[in-house]
């Protein structure tokens, strides 16, 4: 019997081809070495190969040792699972890409006013700023932890035409604070419909009261913009005041269905 | 499972790689060379107990290039292989030792 056909014999019973292919490689290796030392012996090529593959035994009792211990089944199992991973990590990162994408694109954070007293908002409009606080102190939430990193009185003024074509200025002046809740559950972000019910009214130590987005004339009005990050949610408050006036010692924003209300302190040293 | 009866060709191949890792065609020359040709096994038959062995976690394999470039898989013995070789040195002394005395009152 030749080599080839003693191999063919010997690896036939192994189902799971790559393990067919490594068996029949080492198999092959051994059976050269042997024809080799036949030929060293002096035998020539061919009765060489006859004697390496009669020393090598019956090929059908090794196939069906082979075949027993060499189970297809891990095999395919094997194969199996690394395409399903494969398959799984390529989702992972086709639907993170996508989140990831949307998600940077949606980080941001508002723009606080520098050391300049006249800076340009979101929206290009000058504002003067007048006083500037950094109040200190914090206050948690529902798990959120709130804190005041500015707030500041700012006056401007917009232009615009009235319906006869003229042009219209208008002075404004506000209040603004800006609020930053931090959570490490940053699947979990702070919501404005969570924690800012825009329904609520806020309030100052002066007694005035602020209404959300109200065109009501017997109080002020209020309105709220927000930005998120992946573990903190930034909210600019904006409490319109009349004309420029002296600022209250301290506002009450309303946060939470639960009349909770963060006391924003005004008290402080003005900071520049 | 490699056949654990005393005196195995398994606690053999074992007890050869404790001292080197080998390839197929070496463990079969030096088993016919230690045991001045007492052990001369149908050399395919090694194979099944080698993959046997790799199996069950006693030895490892791994390829490499001989000199003439030939790719050979050499087995080496694991800590599980030589502590599964105590055990059956053991069992084998133990065996030999009960023949030794049987026949000795013979």
């Amino acid at each position: 019997m030749s080599t080839y056909e003693w191999l063919r014999q010997a690896t036939a019973k192994i189902r799971f081809s790559p393990d067919r292919e490594a068996v029949r490689r080492e198999l092959a290796a051994h059976l050269e070495e042997r024809v080799e030392a036949e030929k060293a012996r002096g035998l020539p090529q061919r009765e060489a190969e006859a004697a390496a593959a009669a020393a090598m035994g019956d090929p059908d009792v090794l196939a069906e040792e082979l075949g027993r211990i060499h189970s297809p089944w891990w095999g395919y199992l094997w194969r199996a699972s690394r395409a399903a991973l494969a398959l799984i990590a390529l989702c992972t990162v086709w639907v993170a890409g996508h989140d990831l994408l949307d998600c940077v694109n949606g980080w941001s954070r508002p723009e606080l006013p520098g050391r300049e007293s006249v800076y340009a908002d979101d929206y290009g409009i000058e504002k003067s700023v007048l006083d500037r606080w950094r109040p200190r102190g914090a206050k948690k939430l529902g798990g959120y932890r709130f804190t005041v990193p500015m707030a500041w009185v700012e006056q401007w003024e917009v232009a615009y035409e009235d319906e006869e074509g003229t042009e219209v200025r208008e002075a404004f002046c506000g209040l603004t604070v800006c609020l930053r809740a931090d959570t490490w559950r940053f699947w979990e972000p702070c919501s404005p419909s969570q924690y800012m019910i825009l329904d609520n009214t806020a309030a100052d130590s002066q007694g005035n009261r602020y209404v959300y987005d109200g065109q009501r004339t017997d109080c002020r009005s209020f309105f709220c913009r927000t930005w998120s990050q992946p573990f903190t949610t930034w909210y600019m408050v904006y409490l319109y005041l009349p004309g420029p006036e002296e600022p209250p010692e301290w506002v009450d924003i309303p946060v939470g269905c639960g009349g909770d209300a963060i006391r924003v302190d005004l008290r402080g040293e003005v900071v520049w | 499972m490699a056949k654990k009866e005393p005196g195995s060709a398994a606690m053999l191949v074992l007890a050869l790689l404790k001292s080197r890792e080998m390839y197929g065609y070496e463990i079969i020359e030096e088993l016919a060379r230690r045991s001045n040709n007492v052990f001369q096994y149908k050399e395919g038959t090694l194979y099944p107990l080698l993959h046997t062995l790799e199996r069950e976690r006693l030895v490892t394999a791994r390829e490499a290039a001989a000199p003439s470039g030939r790719m050979r898989r050499y087995y080496a013995i694991t800590r599980r292989g030589l502590r599964e070789l105590e055990e059956r040195r053991a069992e084998w002394s133990a065996y030999s030792a009960a023949v030794t005395a049987i026949l000795a009152g013979a």
